[in-house]
């Protein structure tokens, strides 16, 4: 099978243009980490399915609002975020994250540190095993930078915050992990 | 689990794909897009004008009382100037903020800053630009319009036509020197003001006046006479 070349901007555009049937590529190319973002954000397998289904409609019906002179990825995992914190709105009714002070002065305090080297090493397993007892608003950057590879910045255009803010929910969400593993003598 | 996988991942492509050849989907049409952020940006435009428009309006009728003026005369005058601040007007600046401040976090520009940065950032604009605006005679054309025959009609008509009047602060012109001070009429010509000046009267900006000079006073006052607690002159 000949491994197509173009970029997601591009077939993008070609949808954009009219090409439907090439939004099948888009589908192929994002489905699998969609599903595995929502498996460890939603923490529901059963749900999953359907609402990156409604993602990639969604991202279908929107396609014309994609500025193709920006980046798919960020654009895509935007839409699969607004759905998947719906979907957690509609299980827990109430707010997901409510005020967030991170967001309107992003600063670490005294005990607080930007990075913890020993527990780097498993996070990946550690974050696995510890997902459920997360806060949402903590468990969603882990799950993007440690399990899916966004970067900060993208991150930051994701969840639509200050990259500050991005690295103080992370850094608050490895130590908040920290906790609770050890509760659980996971370390 | 890699054939879960594959069966998986054939079901959720098929299944969108059949909604869009099935024209169960719709893609939306790029007008449309197009026509929300422009409407979007003008409602942004249109609320910032609005905002400057009623800094500017505060601004003046801070001026036009003379309390814009009091903060020269040390701690008692700040006092002054926070008590008289129109606490409606800026409960509505406030208000248009808050609306600003949620328009302006759908942008990157916007929310790509902590949310104190860009509150702060709006609120440096809205005053530098309403003061700015105040400055160009807008507010006092409105106001002289207001003032003449017809008159502005309300609700606008009506801001203008309401003075502001704030205990201890007389804002007027003076008329003629009598022994221990001087007396002031006011600007519309309707009444005037015995001002008695003694040796603990603050006078920041000199004590040069002159008859027809603008000043601002501010002092405790009681039957049309007023113990000069500080003077200036209106520097316009």
């Amino acid at each position: 099978m000949q491994e197509n070349k173009e970029t997601d901007e591009m077939i993008a555009l070609r949808v954009q243009k009219g090409d439907n049937e090439a939004f099948g590529l888009l589908v192929e190319r994002y489905e699998e980490k969609l599903m595995r973002y929502a498996r460890k954000f939603l923490r529901d397998p059963d749900d999953a399915k359907d609402i990156v289904q409604e993602v990639f409609i969604k991202a279908y019906e929107n396609i014309q609002s994609f500025e193709s002179a920006r980046r798919f990825s960020p654009w895509v995992y935007r839409i699969a975020h607004n759905e998947f914190v719906n979907a957690i709105k509609k299980r827990s009714r109430g707010p997901v994250f409510g005020i967030d002070f991170d967001v309107v002065f992003p600063h670490l305090s005294g005990g607080e540190r930007s990075d913890d080297t020993a527990l780097e090493r498993d996070l990946r397993q550690t974050l696995e095993a510890c997902l459920d007892e997360l806060d949402p608003k903590y468990r969603e950057p882990l799950v993007l930078y440690y399990l899916e590879g966004v970067s900060y910045k993208d991150m930051a255009e994701v969840l639509q915050i200050p990259m500050s803010t991005v690295g103080v929910r992370l850094s608050r969400g490895k130590a908040m992990l920290q906790k609770i593993a050890k509760e659980k003598n996971l370390i | 689990m890699n054939d879960h996988n594959t069966t998986q991942h054939k079901t959720i492509e098929q299944d969108v794909m059949e909604k869009i050849r099935a024209g169960r989907v719709k893609m939306r049409p790029r007008w449309k897009f197009l026509l929300s952020s422009v409407l979007l940006g003008l409602g942004g435009v249109i609320l910032l004008l609005t905002l400057l428009y009623i800094t500017s309006f505060a601004i003046f009728t801070l001026r036009q009382s003379g309390v814009l003026f009091v903060p020269i005369f040390g701690m008692r005058g700040v006092f002054a100037f926070f008590a008289a601040i129109p606490l409606l007007l800026m409960l509505l600046i406030l208000a248009f903020v808050i609306v600003l401040e949620i328009l302006v976090r759908r942008y990157s520009f916007g929310y790509r800053r902590p949310l104190l940065v860009s509150v702060l950032a709006i609120l440096i604009i809205v005053f530098l630009g309403g003061y700015a605006l105040e400055r160009t005679r807008i507010q006092y054309e409105l106001f002289r319009q207001a003032h003449g025959p017809g008159g502005l009609p309300a609700p606008i008509g009506g801001m203008y036509r309401t003075p502001m009047h704030v205990q201890g602060v007389y804002r007027g012109t003076i008329v003629q020197f009598i022994p221990g001070g001087f007396t002031l009429i006011d600007e519309n010509g309707a009444g005037t003001t015995t001002v008695l000046i003694d040796s603990n009267t603050r006078l920041p900006l000199g004590d040069g006046f002159s008859a027809g000079e603008e000043v601002v006073v501010f002092g405790d006052g009681a039957s049309g006479t007023v113990r000069a607690f500080g003077i200036r002159p209106v520097q316009e």
